[in-house]
């Protein structure tokens, strides 16, 4: 997430500083679906993924000035978001390690045969993944479709790399079971 | 079979997007913004294309009107001399274009003595100004037949410097071709 990246709604977002209130909630309209997504996928329910959301674009446009635009607008409050939802997870005295019982050596990654004939369905898959523990389904949905690699999600999370990555194999695991579970693969 | 499930999730990322923010939350956003107070402040800064053309037409017909004005009360200095009498208003046009007229060939003659027609000039700027006070006096002055008459006078001796200061030149001129065509002689 480092590399250099040009804004599409730079512009946007200047206007937003200098305080025009379109202009905010023109970066609400382009931002706020995919980040309530974000919010939700981690906090795993609507309600206080609404909050997060509400709180986090709060929070964006009061720190506006501070916000350089070294990066984009959009990663910048995914930022925000992913950090408020981690920290309304931690509120909820949620242990982030706290699978971590499990033996590490069932893990390995294993390749399943039918795994071809699988015809997954989007939605089905996002509700196997809300009925995974908390700290599976954060480390899943970091990874998988937030683009965070297993040592930024060591930082966001406050784990080791090496932890990231078991929970992401246990994480998957546990999917696909949920999704056998549920007669969609197998 | 994770790999698949993982790029299938990865490659339907917009699919996992589904959830809508309630409308709501732009409002309790928008009640919380801290902007209020800088908003005149920042639409002074930005001004759209409407804006800066708009105001630019308006400044054009504003000046067009302002330089009409300004023709008209050129042509008319405050006073309609034909009103005070029109023997005298005839006179003064007829003088005040001889006294141009006089002025613009001086300063054609004297080009060849700069030094000659600043003195001129000076004698001439000293009437002019008090012809200018006679004219400035005339819109508020209780005689302004008399103030109308000091004018044309002031005229009159206006031309009559001119003609012998235009003489002195010509004879100066002259004197100076004479010279030339001497020495050519010789």
């Amino acid at each position: 997430m480092e590399s250099v990246y040009i804004d599409k709604h730079y512009n946007l977002v200047v206007e937003c500083k200098q305080g025009s209130k379109k202009a905010c909630y023109e970066l609400y309209k382009l931002y706020s679906k995919a980040m309530l997504n974000i919010a939700f996928r981690i906090v795993g329910n609507i309600a206080e993924a609404e909050d997060v959301l509400q709180e986090s674009f709060l929070d964006a446009f009061k720190k506006l000035k501070d916000f350089r635009q070294e990066t984009t607008f959009g990663l910048w409050l995914k930022q925000i978001v992913v950090n408020r939802s981690i920290n309304l997870l931690r509120k909820r005295k949620l242990d982030l390690i706290d699978l971590d019982g499990e033996q590490i050596e069932n893990i390995a990654d294993d390749e399943v045969a039918d795994d071809e004939e699988i015809q997954y369905k989007a939605a089905l898959v996002k509700d196997a993944m809300n009925e995974l523990p908390d700290g599976y389904r954060v480390v899943l949905s970091l990874y998988l479709l937030e683009g965070y690699d297993h040592e930024e999600i060591g930082q966001v999370l406050n784990i080791s790399e090496n932890t990231s990555r078991t929970q992401f194999l246990r994480a998957k695991r546990k999917l696909v079971e949920i999704l056998k579970r549920k007669g969609i693969a197998q | 079979m994770s790999k698949r499930l993982e790029d299938f999730i990865k490659a339907n990322h917009d699919e996992f997007d589904d959830l809508e923010p309630n409308p709501g939350i732009w409002a309790n956003i928008e009640k919380q913004l801290p902007m209020q107070e800088e908003k005149k402040k920042a639409e002074a800064k930005t001004f759209s294309l409407g804006f800066v053309l708009r105001v630019a037409a308006s400044v054009i017909v504003v000046m067009g009107i302002s330089f009409a004005i300004f023709l008209k009360s050129v042509e008319k200095p405050g006073v309609d001399l034909a009103k005070i009498n029109p023997e005298y208003a005839k006179q003064q046009m007829h003088y005040a274009s001889l006294v141009e007229t006089k002025r613009t060939e001086l300063k054609q003659l004297a080009k060849t003595d700069p030094a000659l027609y600043q003195e001129f000039s000076k004698e001439i700027a000293q009437m002019d100004s008090t012809y200018k006070k006679l004219n400035s006096d005339l819109a508020t002055s209780p005689n302004q037949e008399l103030v109308l008459r000091a004018m044309i006078k002031n005229l009159q001796i206006q031309t009559e410097v001119l003609n012998q200061q235009l003489g002195v030149v010509e004879q100066y001129n002259e004197s100076k071709t004479d010279q030339k065509n001497e020495t050519k002689s010789i």
